[in-house]
């Protein structure tokens, strides 16, 4: 079940109201949430709940040992020392085993074993290494970094480890983010599951209004997209013009922004209606001027993520990768690549990035250098053109390499980034008329104002709607969901998300 | 864990949601309303469900079973002495889907036994399946996979499959429609998807006669064109051979009606190929299996303004014209030994 089906209709307002009716004790709350955490994560598969738990009771022993056995001051050499900070060394390596053993064995080692055959096949070898084809239990991706992230924070002293196993298993498997993140941190979040909870009308009144702006742009505006133009024509791309391929290029970034930050937004929206307030993961990305700016405004949470658990620990060790910035950001987005999928696609889109990177910080270097020798390059960077290229540049960069994201193989990521500059093919979209033209052209405007509102006229505007008397905003709000029940398609697609 | 704490009261944050979820409500119950005196409010169709609360209590001598071309026996029925037939609809139903009502629906109260030993249901006598070739397509082809679940499932049925399977697309259709269920009253919550196509029709009436010559076209090529090719599913023929049997094993007659088509929509070559090889399936099986089998796939009374707007399903007076001219004819078997 996810937040877009009918189901969770039904589950939310079961779950929510009796959230409230529970006595307001943290243990209480959280006992009850647990089990209505685990029913939700049931929903997708009962086989593999038991996972789940399993995975939170191997974590939360290894954490409260190494915070048990860490040793009080790093800097001592003693023998005593060396003992702690080997045991906890290996501890935090059990935990490193066991994570990303699981990650590996669910998610990749189909991917691997096809790999090695097809390249012993390349050296005319026989292929000998079976092909498992293992279900891919929901959330394992975000839930894995949760935990390595709690742990590590444990190991290197940011946190304590949590003393109370009901409160760690909370904070796992909250339903809200146990299928697609946020990736949350055990320092901010489980300070919040240790007390009770309570909600004040003005914190309901900012949860539903967030959970009713990311359904509509889950259920409306990604699905329209990917209905009415992504879909058609990414299938069969050779029908359709060289407008309407980059048409579709643009709808799918449109979509998937839209499928990740809608789902994103109702996780805080559901959270916050139980008093849980989980780190914004989007914010508008489409604003950015670089593809530093892009990756803090785009899955915020798992860039910083990579960038603290593998960038910063990396190139700030003592061994080989200290100072290599350019290898660690390749890294990073290596490891992004492979977190989003098991697939070449994914690989190289990683790669992709991580190139973009380098060359966008190898560019920053470069032109410090240029505003230390005349100061006119600071006042050049100032300019609207300047700001207009760099937008440009990052976003035409993003949406380009969402090609290797979205087509599966080689063949027709040729035929379709050969689409994108010529095409026999003359449809624009698959089925014209006024109900797709209608559709696509709600959701550019939906777009097009969210990103408006980062604008200081357009935010005064934004911050009106908000002094309205209660009644007037209730019309609109009465307004959104007829239009909704009117509009939305009938068959909604599954979050993309959810399957990384 | 820390104690309990009390949030803070805030009288006019409440108050001021509760302002906001009304007149939100509001506008939802005006734009019903509105859509109400455009959108015609058409009456629920009969389901399963009505089909088996009705045998469930009565005593009939006849079970009607069949996809939605079974709703043209209401007249029928009403026909027929009181209490003597009970029709059961499963829109969008196959042969697949009929076994599976027959087995999980319809089986407990047929087999339904008295403490005594003695048969609850101990008049009825035939069961009468109404089919169309459509009936022999598989169900990826027909897309009807769906209906099951949403019109045929009881709660049991959703709550085993999704211990089983967890919640999938085909389960969902369960909770759909009874969301549906709950929401009836509401035209808003009823039709939604199809509200825009409804408003536009409602407010630009679409030409009738073009649209049913579109359909025509259409159903000439649903029915002549491939899909002969795939009437032939084993699944399918295994689930008309385990309807046959269970009706011998309870020691009932079976009648195989094949139910009339728009005769406009049958082109020759449809008549030699789709239907032909339909027919002579069904009678084939009928002189194995010694049950009957009336075809009434051509021939019948039915015309052009006898059927709805989709070319497959027929009109209140139409199903009046069907009923009157069956009953005198092929279908006279369905009165009682006396009244024929």
């Amino acid at each position: 079940m996810s937040f877009s089906d009918i189901e969770f209709a039904f589950f939310l307002p079961l779950v929510l109201l009796t959230f409230w009716c529970v006595p307001r004790r943290a243990a209480a709350q959280n006992l009850f949430l647990l089990g209505a955490s685990y029913l939700f994560y049931a929903t997708w598969s009962l086989t593999l709940l038991p996972l789940l738990v399993a995975s939170t009771l191997v974590d939360y022993a290894l954490a409260r040992y190494i915070d048990t056995h860490r040793p009080a001051n790093r800097s001592e050499d003693t023998p005593a020392v060396r003992s702690a900070r080997r045991r906890v060394r290996v501890a935090l390596a059990a935990s490193l085993v066991w994570n990303l053993g699981l990650l590996c064995w669910f998610k990749y080692v189909g991917f691997f074993a096809t790999a090695l055959n097809e390249l012993l096949g390349l050296f005319g070898l026989a292929s000998a290494l079976p092909v498992l084809e293992l279900a891919l239990p929901v959330g394992i991706s975000y839930y894995t970094l949760i935990k390595l992230g709690y742990v590590f924070d444990v190991y290197l002293g940011r946190a304590k480890a949590c003393r109370n196993l009901l409160t760690f298993a909370t904070f796992v498997a909250f339903f809200p983010q146990i299928v697609a993140g946020p990736i949350v941190r055990g320092r901010d979040l489980l300070p919040q599951y240790e007390k009770p909870r309570s909600v004040t009308p003005a914190a309901l009144r900012a949860a539903a209004l967030l959970f009713l702006v990311g359904y509509v742009r889950k259920a409306y505006v990604s699905d329209v997209l990917a209905l009415n133009l992504v879909n058609p024509i990414f299938a069969q791309p050779e029908q359709y013009s060289v407008l309407a391929h980059w048409a579709a290029l643009l709808g799918f970034a449109g979509q998937v922004y839209c499928d990740f930050a809608g789902y994103s937004e109702m996780a805080i929206g559901c959270a916050a209606f139980f008093g849980v307030a989980l780190p914004v993961n989007f914010d508008r990305p489409f604003l950015s001027r670089s593809l530093f700016e892009f990756w803090r405004r785009w899955h915020i949470t798992l860039n910083q993520w990579l960038f603290d658990y593998i960038y910063n620990l990396l190139t700030t060790s003592r061994g080989w990768f200290r100072g290599r910035l350019d290898v660690g950001l390749m890294l990073v987005f290596l490891a992004s690549g492979l977190w989003h999928g098991a697939a070449w696609g994914f690989v190289i889109w990683g790669v992709l990035h991580g190139v973009g990177l380098v060359i966008n910080r190898r560019w920053d270097v470069f032109y410090r250098g240029l505003c230390r020798k005349d100061r006119v390059w600071v006042k050049r960077r100032k300019t609207r053109s300047y700001a207009v290229a760099a937008w440009a540049l990052t976003q035409i960069f993003f949406v380009l390499t969402l090609l290797p994201f979205r087509v599966p193989g080689w063949e027709p990521l040729v035929v379709f980034t050969t689409g994108l500059v010529s095409s026999a093919g003359q449809a624009l979209v698959e089925v014209p008329g006024l109900t797709t033209y209608f559709g696509l052209a709600c959701c550019a405007l939906f777009l097009g104002a969210e990103h408006l509102l980062a604008f200081e006229p357009f935010r005064r505007l934004g911050a009106t709607f908000f002094r309205l008397p209660a009644p007037a905003r209730g019309l609109v709000y009465g307004l959104v969901v007829v239009f909704l029940v009117v509009f939305l398609p009938p068959a909604g697609g599954a979050f993309i998300y959810a399957r990384f | 864990m820390a104690e309990e704490q009390t949030p803070p009261e805030d009288p006019r944050g409440w108050r001021e949601i509760a302002t906001l979820v009304a007149v939100a409500l509001a506008v939802v119950v005006a734009a019903e309303l509105a859509v109400r005196r455009v959108v015609p409010d058409e009456p629920p169709i009969p389901e399963v469900a009505d089909g088996v609360a009705d045998l469930e209590a009565g005593n009939p001598e006849l079970l009607i079973l069949g996809s939605s071309h079974a709703r043209s026996f209401y007249a029928v029925v009403d026909r027929l002495e009181p209490g003597r037939a009970v029709v059961v609809p499963a829109e969008g139903g196959t042969f697949q889907v009929f076994d599976w009502i027959l087995q999980h629906r319809l089986s407990p109260l047929i087999e339904a036994r008295t403490p005594a030993g003695a048969k609850v249901r101990d008049r009825l006598e035939r069961l009468v399946l109404v089919t169309t070739y459509w009936d022999m397509c598989p169900a990826e082809y027909a897309h009807f996979e769906g209906n099951l679940p949403a019109r045929s499932w009881t709660f049991d049925h959703y709550a085993a499959d999704v211990l089983r399977d967890g919640m999938d697309p085909l389960n969902r259709n369960f909770v759909q429609a009874r969301f549906k269920q709950i929401f009836g009253f509401s035209l808003l919550a009823r039709e939604r998807g199809e509200l825009p196509t409804a408003l536009r029709e409602a407010l630009q009436p679409p030409d009738r006669d073009a649209r049913f010559e579109h359909r025509i076209a259409v159903r000439r090529d649903e029915i002549e064109g491939v899909e002969y090719d795939v009437c032939w599913d084993p699944a399918g023929r295994a689930a008309f051979d385990a309807i046959v049997d269970y009706t011998q094993a309870q020691g009932l007659e079976l009648t195989v009606v094949l139910f009339p088509l728009l005769p406009a929509t049958i082109t020759p070559k449809a008549q030699a190929t789709t239907l032909a090889r339909y027919a002579e399936w069904v009678k084939q099986r009928a002189a194995t299996e010694g049950f009957q089998v009336v075809d009434m796939t051509l021939g019948g009374p039915l015309e052009r303004d006898d059927f709805e707007l989709d070319c497959d399903h027929v009109t209140p007076a139409g199903n009046e014209r069907f009923a009157e001219w069956a009953l005198g004819g092929p279908l006279r078997i369905l009165h009682a030994e006396g009244a024929r």
